[in-house]
């Protein structure tokens, strides 16, 4: 289904210092990534005529989950704007990046920033990462059972996963910490990761249990720190520094929002997404040349590589064993700056930004040679969503 | 038993005080539709599959079938406990509604039974009115 005539394009990248504990508010942090996309886009404040987020100011779901208002940012700037959303239910952590896609190629907008800001890292503080909710008074929507029902983090709700997964295909803790060992050594070439010194299977199997068949090197860090991305109408390249097209989104909800209640936890809602994706382009698998794929756990990233095709069902495990094929250099490389295991945990926004460093050969010691096209999955469990971004040609 | 695990209350709807209200009377129980008997969970007041209004609720008996579990081993919060095992149960009978409990293995808490394996449940009292699940290997007796 191409019903584009002219596919909306992304113009820049911002991102603020990136870290643990920054000594610098949500919104400062905002701000910086915000002026630097705009910047890197080529173009001034005055140009941007859309603005939009996830979540804003909504009822946080942990302490420095949410980012600033996106009133305020609208406020701090001056922007003139023909559109605005701060979005707390949609498609995961492109739930602002996708509609703001659909304003540009519908003409409401020119030039949207869309920006993704957390401070969990500082808003947790020296202690131990907390369960979800614990500052609610009460669990409302599609996780109320879960939190009710003592699975208060979602590393119990994906070890529910991963244990179906290992009990239907046989896969191994091994393979999973192939993932973790991969990205880690991917971490090296990136001096905004938070771990950079090679880990080992020793070092991976020795970690501290966290939820069966998951442990500390399974779970990604939080993170301080904000991305912006600048989403362009399709006719405004000619006066562009560079972009990269939007080919395919996907942000399919086709099955129970539920993480308890998907019908198959041998899958994700990446299923849902990545069908949605292939649906909209003649590109296939076998094109992509580096794959973005969220690893708020590492089973993610196994149920990703299923979901958007790379291997069959069932085979992610030896598919990453060894390392070789999702290793720079390999066939398919995957979360070339570290991913949230390594890189830090920015809600997805990372493998946004690696994107199109990819795609804009800015990527320095981690770069893919000749990345034409990139996959990014973000989001895990019932919300899942995906990007297919390709190369932009003057 | 005492049940010490974290989380917080689901906020009470309409839809689902029912629910609730027959937890505190120790019955487990999901919506089936009168029309075409499925069953739904949590409670809607409309069926999935034929859009049918007219759903009543009905009880949940055991055994369940363990779909998948885990051992916890992390305090989520200052003083939670770190160490419990949770189970996924999925209930055939009931249209395979699903449910998440707290698995008491009579032993140390750490033990979890495989997938597949019947078990049964009870409700204990949790967040003041409301309760969770905890799930044993299935007694027919």
């Amino acid at each position: 289904m191409r019903a584009r005539a002219g596919k909306p394009v992304i113009s820049g990248l911002g991102q603020s210092r990136i870290g643990r504990r920054l000594p610098r508010s949500a919104f400062q942090l905002t701000i910086d990534a915000v002026l630097a996309a705009i910047e890197d886009a080529g173009l001034k404040p005055s140009d941007i005529d859309g603005l939009a987020t996830n979540p804003g100011a909504a009822v946080p779901l942990n302490p420095g989950f949410n980012g600033p208002d996106l009133y305020e940012v609208q406020d701090a700037l001056g922007l003139e704007l023909n559109w605005h959303l701060g979005a707390c239910q949609g498609p995961a952590q492109f739930m602002s990046v996708i509609p703001a896609a659909a304003m540009v190629s519908m003409g409401v907008c020119r030039h949207v920033v869309a920006f993704r800001t957390t401070t969990e890292a500082s808003a947790q503080g020296p202690g131990k990462r907390r369960g979800l909710g614990e500052g609610m008074k009460e669990g409302d929507g599609v996780l109320a059972w879960l939190l009710a029902s003592g699975a208060v983090s979602a590393a119990n709700w994906t070890a529910f996963y991963m244990n179906r997964h290992m009990h239907q295909y046989g896969t191994t803790k091994e393979q999973l910490g192939w993932i973790a060992m991969t990205e880690r050594a991917h971490a090296a070439g990136n001096p905004d990761a938070v771990f950079r010194t090679p880990l080992t299977m020793d070092d991976y199997l020795a970690s501290r249990p966290i939820s069966s068949p998951l442990s500390l090197y399974d779970c990604d860090i939080p993170m301080d720190g904000s991305s912006a991305v600048v989403i362009s109408a399709p006719d405004t390249t000619p006066d562009l520094r560079h972009w990269a097209e939007i080919e395919a989104v996907g942000s399919a909800m086709r099955h129970r929002p539920y993480w308890e209640h998907w019908p198959d936890l041998t899958t994700m809602a990446t299923h849902d997404a990545a069908r949605h994706l292939w649906s909209q382009t003649d590109l296939k698998p076998g094109d992509v040349d580096v794959a973005q794929i969220y690893d708020a756990f590492s089973p993610f990233v196994l149920f990703w590589l299923e979901a958007l095709g790379f291997c069959a069902p069932g085979e992610s495990g030896p598919f990453v064993e060894g390392g070789t094929r999702i290793s720079l250099g390999g066939e398919l490389p995957i979360n070339t700056w570290g991913g949230q295991l390594s890189g830090g945990r920015l809600h997805g926004w990372g493998f946004l930004a690696e994107a199109l460093r990819q795609l804009w050969g800015t990527a320095g010691p981690r770069q893919v040679e000749n990345a034409e096209v990139v996959a990014v999955g973000v989001g895990g469990g019932a919300s899942t969503s995906a990007l297919l971004l390709t190369k932009g040609d003057r | 038993m005492t049940l010490e695990l974290p989380g917080v209350p689901a906020e009470v709807t309409p839809e689902s005080e029912e629910f609730w209200a027959a937890g505190r009377r120790g019955e487990l129980v999901v919506e089936r539709c009168d029309s075409c008997g499925l069953h739904i969970f949590p409670p809607r007041g409309v069926c999935r599959g034929c859009y049918g209004r007219e759903l009543h609720l009905r009880p949940v008996e055991g055994p369940g079938v363990v779909y998948s579990s885990t051992v916890n081993h992390n305090a989520w919060s200052p003083g939670a406990p770190e160490v419990y095992a949770l189970v996924l149960v999925e209930f055939p009978e009931y249209s395979g509604v699903r449910f998440v409990g707290r698995f008491d293995d009579g032993r140390d808490g750490t033990g979890t039974p495989p997938v597949g394996e019947l078990v049964g449940f009870g409700l204990v009292p949790a967040h003041d009115d409301q309760f969770q699940l905890v799930f044993t290997a299935w007694d027919p007796a």
